[in-house]
């Protein structure tokens, strides 16, 4: 049975009452939220390394050292005594970690450094640690993940993909097996009730996407339940209470925080059904046929951001077309929709570049990393526009059953803890969104990377040229080199060049994730070119031979700016981790997106005129530029999402009388 | 942006069950030949007006069938405007704002609280956003209306509009007849003090009449009112009503005698008034009739009856051409406008007005807003002139709320609204460059800057002739009407009195001087009293004599003598200064013109020319320059015909018979004629321009601000 007692304790939660332990929905107060923003653009600290809470841990080192492994167990017993009666406070998280870490060095032979200390105790009290990749998230979050599992609190420890989950799961297992903590992974394609036996346990490594699905079906399963409701039901004897995938919404540990509650909080969750199509399949075949009667600037307009909308004139043709026809088809509304909708269809998605044809189904590609998503289908009838289109079997069509956004998901747990190595560009809203601080973590050992001066070209031609002699040139010293690149077209390109030139490299695209990380771990080997999107085998560490090492570590090429500055430390951060040599460097073009599309014209024109020979004029002012141009990308992205987030609490408050499930 | 079939949060609401409040009724109305439906919450007050269409749905909703389903038959029963997904959605969200809606669901307690909290928290922003009418409800008056209504419902038939016209036609005509006396002193019978007693009595029973009207038309044709308190106009107390139950009337005379009412009943009020007012003696009867007229049928006339402001006349008319909710429409309509002829948003949904609709929209809310602008100034001035620190409280909120806050809803609708998605850049683009050009031709490029005078053909000072001290006229050195040169002496004036003064005088320097020669060598020290005395004696009669030769009137130019009664001048008695006739030359007639304060610095200190227009030709204008620097200021016109009653622009006195006392100090400026120009007649009259060069508009208005400031409130 699930204990939440040392997360509730002295903190003032309001919890919902719903059919587990969940925070309620907080009141949404701009101003309050404005103030938190700027609050955390004022603040922002970074820990102290030698604090007095990691003074108090390393005290207790010796003491640890002694016990034996039942005197262990029985300390962190009594410590989770503690915790529950007392909460989270300093002095008993102080010796749960102490003794975590006695049990680790034992256990997986490795000790917890002083920063990681930092960094798990700053999860404990609901912030987001920002530590330096490499500097061993993972092991950090078990000393909180322990301590709070021990405790009886459900720990749901959050990761961006299933390799990832089951790759941390199965790596620190055996420190959970020592503590007799339970360990569960949830993956994809798994059956109900193994996912709710995997819940079930202390600890869950769980990717978000599967976490926020689980919790949508339990609230279409529970439906709108009270919780004294729920107890009653059980205690007739059961027959009738549904039961949870999830214990509850406890404590999580966000791995990759500014992934997840950041760029993936863009869009929300959306659980949908597939339904028999209700309308028949003729009916889309009718709407291409008459949409392809219909000519351009005539019947219709196409605007740039990939829209379509009929003229006055088209509407009439259409209706002319399709006079006589019956069922929705006498609606002139429905006319229209379903014109659009083949419109939409016909000019605006094409087959390679927005889908492919795969046994006859259509799939979607994603266009910025050319994955394709077998499981996404686009908004009802356009999907099955285009499947008319491409004559494929008509599939049914999809009804949402529920959606929820990451921000009001993530919200709704009692604690809520994140790590990652780029946050402070994110910092004020999560502080506005999450109210999760961040904390800066000092990293164990100085830096050693070496980041050389930024090289720019007028032309993307130029770049891949110098991207590829540059590559060739570090490979040849013995050392080890990745270049990130940020779209699979772009890897695939650059693979050509190699290939012309004759130079072994290997090629990422993306596609499989285990296999992608393995590939990522390989790429420290001596004299070893590897091209992958920037993206590819986050995660994963780069473990270097004693021979690249010595020769100087990894060097890293970045090959074009990401609308983000955090993707762009993320693929700097794959160098010199742990106190590793490395260099990194930006070979990119003036061409790239970022530059065309947040530069202002002039600014460029002036840029373009005075670069010479692939050097920037001015080092400071061209990196002065780029963050002005990533500022301004950030900005358009942050307006997204708020703007999300507030037609999503508009939509809350305006739907009062659906009741709490449904929303 | 074309009307979507199918709404993302359609999830939320397909499985519901909804059905109508018990307390909602339904009722159809007509608004331009289209039928809508009235969704009426009893108890609450509030309504809704629906389409066919989505009545059609709202009379589906039984609680046992779901919202898919009720769409699907509304699909399937193929109305021509069948409702999207997306307009069934706003529609149950609009009916649980409204209180309307009961669902098969728990409804989301939490969320119902917050709601609560809400509308609290919008009545304190209204509160702060309009300071100038706040409202405070007190009772519910249900059960006294109730109670009284069977007695009063006559009122509302036949019955009562004959005995209305029988009572305020006939009041209308002796009102007529006897204008003058009701007019005469308005302000200071309605302002002066002791009347303010009457009035704060008479006001607000006036007022109570009033609203006691709109609650009983509401109830003699079944509706009910359910709120009534004070509402704070411009912070004097003025009891309200909440007639909102009249809006579910089907017809639309109904509704519109509903807001009529109030007005019809004052001016009822104001006819027995005008009765007791003819008949009554003075006294304290008469005072209240007076005032009580006064109130109901001016202040309904003016404020009430205009349906510029948001008062009765405005819902009258709303009913009467059948558009409800015209101001926020209107506001809609050039929104669209805007969007699609200046930004060229093609695409932009334009709203569903039929084209007479349209015309009534396009040109209401320009007026309503151009007029609420200035009685919110008038407001400004009216209060600061009593209160300055309101005065600039209510400035400020008039500036924020009249200016600023549209400015930013225009700048929001630009940078956000989602109709303009597609055309933003070049919209946001075109916001700016309008805005900056506005504010170059405001604060940067120059404009003509002019002021105006009116003046009159004068003559130059020296060229009058005026008696130069107190006394008879004896006779005409020269005879009127003969040419004279300058220092000619024209006429002699005799005061017996100064020559007997002058005599005595003499005689007393004699005296003094004789003692003074004898004393010399006497008695030096006595001499030296003595010879005090006598340069005494000798300087007063030099002043006499001085004042004797001022008796000798003269010509101080060349020209000819002109006098405008110079027979009847022999042997009258004429005071010091005053006119006696003037020295005529052709060439010494000046332009007086007279300006005002406001304009005499620009006058002074920005004169770059200035071009004359006599009366008589006034389509010729000449260039003319200034005599001298204007003096000093004086407080009298130099003729009557240039105050307000004698045809002009300065206001004068009221209390000078003369009508030449300005109420402000005026400046006398004085410009040469133009020489080339036919002689003008002394005494025409002049129109004056003046030239102050080129000044950005901007800098043009502030001066006039400044000036007003300056002018009400001494700061």
């Amino acid at each position: 049975m699930s204990d939440a007692r040392a997360l509730l304790s002295g903190r003032g939660i309001e919890v919902a009452d719903g059919a587990y332990l969940e925070r309620a929905d907080p009141p949404a107060h701009i101003v309050e939220e404005w103030l938190r923003a700027w609050a955390a653009r004022l603040s922002g600290g970074t820990a102290q390394r030698k604090g007095r809470f990691v003074r108090r841990v390393n005290a207790l080192e010796t003491q640890m050292r002694a016990m034996d492994e039942a005197a262990l167990r029985a300390a962190m017993r009594t410590q989770a005594l503690r915790l529950q009666t007392g909460g989270l406070r300093e002095a008993p998280v102080a010796q749960a970690f102490a003794v975590v870490r006695e049990a680790s060095r034992r256990v997986l032979g490795l000790r917890h450094h002083d920063v990681q200390l930092l960094g798990a105790w700053a999860l404990l009290r609901g912030q987001i640690a920002e530590m330096a990749t490499g500097e061993g998230k993972t092991l950090a979050a078990t000393l909180a993940v322990c301590a709070a599992a021990a405790s009886g609190a459900a720990v749901h420890v959050v990761t961006v993909n299933d390799y990832l989950a089951e790759r941390d799961a199965r790596d620190n297992a055996p420190l959970y097996a020592f503590f007799g903590l339970t360990l569960g992974v949830v993956k994809q394609d798994m059956p109900a009730d193994d996912r709710r036996r995997q819940y079930a346990r202390d600890v869950v490594y769980v990717s978000n996407k599967e976490l926020t699905f689980d919790y949508l079906k339990d609230r279409i399963a529970l439906g709108d339940v009270s919780a004294a409701r729920l107890k009653l039901l059980r205690l007739r004897g059961g027959a009738g209470a549904p039961s949870p995938l999830l214990r509850g919404l406890h404590l999580a540990i966000v791995d990759e925080a500014d992934s997840v509650l950041i760029d993936e909080a863009r869009t929300p969750l959306i659980i949908s059904e597939t339904l028999p199509n209700d309308l028949g399949e003729a009916i889309y075949h009718e709407a291409i046929d008459i949409a392809g009667h219909l000519e351009s600037n005539v019947h219709f307009h196409q605007g740039r951001d990939r829209e379509i909308w009929l003229t006055p004139a088209g509407e009439a043709e259409s209706a002319r077309l399709a006079a006589g026809k019956a069922g929705v088809w006498t609606s002139p509304l429905w006319q229209r929709e379903l014109i659009g909708k083949a419109l939409s269809a016909l000019h605006l998605f094409h087959r390679d570049r927005h889908y492919l044809l795969a046994d006859g189904k259509v799939q979607i590609v994603d266009e910025s990393t050319g994955r394709v998503m077998p499981d996404r289908t686009w908004e009802r009838g356009l999907h099955q526009m285009i499947e008319a289109k491409e004559g494929c079997e008509i599939s049914g069509e999809r009804r949402t059953l529920s959606q929820i956004t990451y921000q009001r998901f993530f919200g709704r747990y009692l604690l809520l803890g994140g790590m990652t190595g780029t946050a402070r560009e994110v910092a004020p809203e999560l502080k506005r969104v999450y109210d999760l601080p961040v904390t800066k973590i000092p990293t164990h050992q100085p830096p050693r990377r070496i980041r050389l001066p930024d090289r720019v070209f007028a032309t993307s031609r130029e770049r891949w040229e110098a991207v590829s002699a540059r590559a060739l040139e570090i490979a040849g010293e013995g050392r080890a080199v990745l270049v990130g690149t940020r779209s699979v077209e772009a890897s695939e390109r650059l693979a050509r060049i190699f290939e012309a030139r004759g130079a072994a490299h290997t090629v990422l695209n993306a596609r499989q994730d285990a296999c992608e990380a393995e590939t990522v771990a390989r790429a420290g080997e001596p004299g070893r070119i590897t091209v992958a999107t920037n993206m590819a085998g986050r995660g994963t560490d780069i473990k270097l031979s004693p021979e690249v090492e010595r020769a100087g570590g990894l060097h890293v090429i970045l090959t074009e700016f990401h609308e983000s500055a955090r993707i762009d430390r993320q693929l700097f951060g794959r160098s010199a981790r742990q106190g590793n040599p490395g260099s990194v460097e930006a070979i990119v073009s003036l061409e790239d997106e970022l530059f065309q599309r947040f530069l202002p014209p002039l600014a460029r024109a002036a840029l373009a005129a005075r670069l010479r020979g692939g050097s920037a004029p001015n080092a400071h002012l061209f990196r002065l530029l780029v963050a002005f141009a990533q500022a301004r990308a950030q900005a358009r992205d942050r307006r997204v999402r708020l703007d999300t987030l507030r037609r999503d609490r508009q939509w809350l408050r305006a739907l009062g009388f659906v009741g709490r499930h449904k929303k | 942006m074309p009307r979507s079939l199918f709404s993302p949060s359609w999830h939320s609401v397909a499985d519901l069950k909804p059905r109508l409040a018990a307390q909602a009724r339904i009722e159809r109305h007509v608004y331009r030949g289209q039928v809508w439906y009235v969704v009426q919450d009893q108890s609450g007050g509030r309504y809704h007006r629906l389409t066919p269409a989505a009545c059609a749905l709202v009379r589906g909703m039984d609680g046992e069938r779901t919202v898919q389903a009720l769409w699907e038959e509304a699909n399937a029963a193929g109305a021509g405007d069948a409702c999207t997904q997306t307009e069934i959605v706003d529609l149950l969200v609009q009916l649980h704002g409204a209180d309307l809606l009961r669902a098969d669901a728990t409804p989301d307690s939490s969320a119902l609280f917050e709601r609560y909290r809400q509308k609290r928290r919008a009545t304190w922003k209204q509160y702060l956003l309009n300071p100038m009418s706040l409202k405070v409800p007190l009772v519910d008056p249900h059960a006294f209306v109730d109670r009284w209504t069977p007695a009063l419902a006559w009122c509302f038939g036949r019955a009562g509009v004959l005995l209305w016209l029988a009572a305020v036609l006939p009041a209308a005509i002796l009102a007529g007849q006897h204008w003058n006396e009701l007019t005469h002193n308005l302000s200071e019978q309605v302002l002066s003090s002791s009347n303010l007693w009457v009035m704060a009595l008479v006001f607000p029973a006036v007022k109570l009449a009033h609203e006691l009207g709109h609650a009983f038309a509401v109830h003699a044709w079944g509706g009910s009112v359910r709120e009534m308190g004070v509402m704070f106009l411009v912070f004097a107390p003025v009891p309200y009503v909440n007639a909102s139950a009249a809006s579910a009337f089907p017809s639309k005379w109904r509704r519109a005698a509903v807001a009529a009412a109030g007005m019809l009943t004052e001016l009822f009020i104001a006819a027995l008034s005008l009765y007791v007012w003819l008949l009554a003696e003075p006294g304290v009867a008469r005072a209240v009739a007076y005032n009580a007229m006064v109130v109901a049928g001016v202040s309904t006339l003016i404020v009430n009856g205009n349906p510029l402001l948001r008062y009765d006349g405005y819902y009258i008319l709303c009913d009467l051409i059948e558009m409800p909710n015209l101001a926020q429409r209107g506001q809609k309509y050039l929104t669209y406008l805007w969007d699609r002829y200046v930004f060229g948003a093609r695409e932009a949904d334009a709203p569903r007005e039929s084209p007479a609709e349209k015309r009534w929209l396009f040109c209401y809310t320009p007026l309503a807003w151009c007029y609420r602008v200035f009685v919110t100034l008038s407001i400004i001035l009216f209060v600061s002139g009593q209160f300055f620190i309101f005065g600039v409280l209510i400035g400020l909120w008039g500036l924020a709320t009249l200016l600023l806050a549209p400015l930013w809803k225009a700048w929001r609708h630009v940078t956000h609204s989602p109709g303009l998605r597609r055309h933003r850049a070049y919209a946001v683009r075109l916001t700016l460059a309008l805005a900056a050009i506005t504010l170059t031709l405001a604060f940067a490029v120059p404009m003509p800057l002019h002021t105006r005078a009116e003046g009159v053909v004068w003559l130059p000072d020296q060229a009058i002739v005026r008696a130069g001290g107190d006394g008879f006229f004896a006779r005409w050195r020269v005879e009127p009407g003969s040419r004279v040169g300058k220092g000619e002496a024209l006429f002699e004036q005799e005061d017996r009195q100064l020559a007997a003064r002058i005599e005595v005088a003499r005689a007393k320097a004699d005296e003094a001087r004789a003692r003074f020669l004898a004393e010399a060598f006497a008695d030096p020290v006595k001499a030296r009293v003595s010879e005090r005395q006598l340069l005494q004696e000798q300087a007063m009669l030099d002043e006499l004599l001085e004042q004797a030769a001022l008796l000798t009137g003269r010509a101080e130019s060349d020209g000819v003598l002109a006098a405008a009664r110079a027979q009847d001048l022999p042997g009258r008695h004429l005071k010091k200064g005053e006119l006696i006739g003037y020295v005529l030359a052709r060439q010494s007639l000046v332009a007086r013109a007279v300006v005002t304060q406001d304009d005499i610095d620009l006058v002074r200190n920005r004169f770059r020319g200035a071009e004359l227009r006599l009366a008589d030709s006034i389509g010729r204008a000449a260039p003319v320059s200034l005599l001298r620097p204007p003096a000093g200021g004086v407080d009298e016109l130099p003729t009557p015909a240039l105050g307000l009653s004698g045809g002009g622009v300065i206001p004068t006195l009221p209390g000078d018979p003369n009508g030449v006392k300005t109420v402000e100090r005026v400046f006398l400026v004085d410009m040469a004629l133009p020489g080339d120009w036919p002689p003008a007649a002394f005494g025409e009259r002049v129109y004056v321009r003046f030239d102050h060069g080129p000044e950005p508009l901007a800098w043009q208005g502030l001066r006039r601000l400044r000036q007003l400031f300056l002018g009400r409130f001494g700061v």
